[in-house]
């Protein structure tokens, strides 16, 4: 006798958005979140494009800390190029939007406890789970993994979820007050200096207000070999913003994966970053985290509800999975290129950037722009020729 | 290093941060992390040093993580 359906671990995006999917197919869905509150201890830049987030909800005003209608994109040589994208994208207050996906959540039928953390998972044989909670066990039939980039619920499952350090973005970021600030564009700081590997970051909040982060690689991924992230933000925000408020300090981890796990093991599905969806080369996690999340709930829901047999829906999983996920090879070669850069290339980088945007062409083609690249900087760019068709 | 019990043979680092990028990368996981500390099951351990390349803020350390 199954007390649930399906089981959601993890109450960020992924987890609220397979829950509802999986929900809205007529599964009796339980979603648990560790934390008290769903929207607590949130780790996040926050920025989303608007091409990626309207695919899947329709934005709500008191979601947007910023609305976002271009960015300024700084090189290492010192010149910057501004560029507007009008409606491109948003800041978000993150906890708010999850807040927001929770009602969703509920609204199709979802029931989500906080406070709660799946401690133990046990498959049942003939199939699915006897998941322990913290406050007790249940039996269901499915699983959605959605408890972040360590995802204790995968390896319960032995599922081998470790990334190597060059597989993943160190990131920081301080939430920041009285910091000199366009409220409608996004800044992006390249250089070796500022953030190696990766890049540095100004999301604005409303008014002189602001996420200042950076990401960088280790080391051995392209990075500066015992360079601390921590440091380099500090350097940076003393550089950037150096009267500025510290609201709030988070660290992070985001999964530059080259390969995401298959993402279907006999009835536990992965959803966020527990799958890798984050994109390699900007780090972004919303929307990816959408997109895995919208197949693994299905399937969940397919599976059990036995709408189709466990090989069958490890097939279609399978396929409809590696289609949303494809995306990420263009990222992931583009991520090798980016490691590859000196501050030069970079600066060189930037001035394209410009010139593409005052040929009329949007940002938000990313295709298109890498095309650009491959034809104006062969020598770094030229390997990606292939994936765009150059 | 703030604490090491010998009979569970765990170290524990104090750290604010509980970001988790430690714990991520430890193919034995043989880290665990929350408010105010993370810990290291010794016995798990590999000393690979991993987790000290990848830590944000300097919380653990090459030449610490290895001795463990």
């Amino acid at each position: 006798m199954r007390d649930f359906d399906v089981i959601v671990a993890g109450g960020g995006c992924a987890g609220l958005w397979a829950a509802t999917v999986a929900a809205g197919r007529g599964a009796r869905t339980l979603l648990v979140e560790k934390q008290n509150r769903i929207g607590e201890n949130i780790r996040c830049a926050e920025g989303v494009g608007v091409m990626g987030i309207s695919k899947f909800v329709e934005m709500k005003d008191e979601w947007v800390a910023s609305a976002v209608h271009g960015g300024r994109f700084c090189a290492p040589d010192g010149n910057s190029v501004n560029v507007d994208e009008p409606g491109c994208g948003f800041v978000l207050h993150k906890d708010l939007f999850l807040k927001g996906l929770a009602d969703k959540a509920a609204g199709a039928g979802v029931e989500i406890r906080t406070g709660s953390e799946v401690v133990g998972l046990e498959p049942v044989v003939g199939g699915g789970f006897e998941v322990a909670l913290t406050e007790g066990g249940l039996r269901c039939a499915s699983v959605v993994a959605a408890d972040g980039i360590r995802s204790a619920v995968a390896g319960m499952a032995g599922i081998d979820t470790h990334l190597s350090p060059e597989e993943i973005f160190i990131c920081v970021q301080n939430t920041v007050s009285s910091i000199d600030v366009r409220p409608d564009f996004v800044e992006f700081h390249f250089g070796s200096g500022i953030a190696p590997g990766g890049y540095a970051w100004v999301f604005p909040k409303g008014e002189a207000r602001a996420n200042v982060g950076l990401g960088i690689m280790s080391g051995r991924a392209g990075g500066a070999a015992g360079v601390r992230a921590g440091d380099c933000l500090k350097a940076f925000m003393e550089a950037r913003c150096p009267g500025a408020k510290i609201e709030r300090a988070i660290a992070g981890g985001v999964p530059a994966a080259k390969k995401a796990p298959r993402g279907c093991y006999n009835g536990l599905f992965l959803a966020g970053d527990a799958a890798r969806a984050a994109d390699p080369v900007s780090g972004a996690g919303i929307v990816p985290a959408l997109e895995s999340a919208a197949v693994s709930g299905e399937f969940a829901a397919i599976l059990a509800l036995g709408e189709m047999d466990a090989g069958e829906v490890e097939r279609r999983f399978s396929k409809k999975y590696g289609e949303v996920m494809k995306w990420r090879r263009l990222r992931y070669g583009l991520r090798k290129v980016f490691t590859r850069l000196s501050d030069s290339d970079f600066s060189r980088v930037v001035d394209l950037i410009g010139e593409y945007a005052a040929s009329g062409q949007s940002l938000q083609t990313p295709g298109s722009l890498v095309k650009f690249f491959v034809k104006s900087m062969p020598g770094n760019f030229g390997m990606l020729r292939h994936l765009v068709g150059v | 290093m703030q604490g090491d019990t010998q009979e569970r043979r765990r170290a524990e680092f104090a750290c604010e941060w509980t970001c988790g990028v430690c714990a991520a990368v430890c193919g034995p996981r043989a880290i665990d992390y929350a408010p105010g500390a993370v810990t290291v099951d010794r016995d798990a351990c590999k000393g690979c040093g991993d987790c000290a390349i990848v830590c944000p803020h300097g919380v653990l350390k090459e030449e610490e993580v290895a001795r463990l």
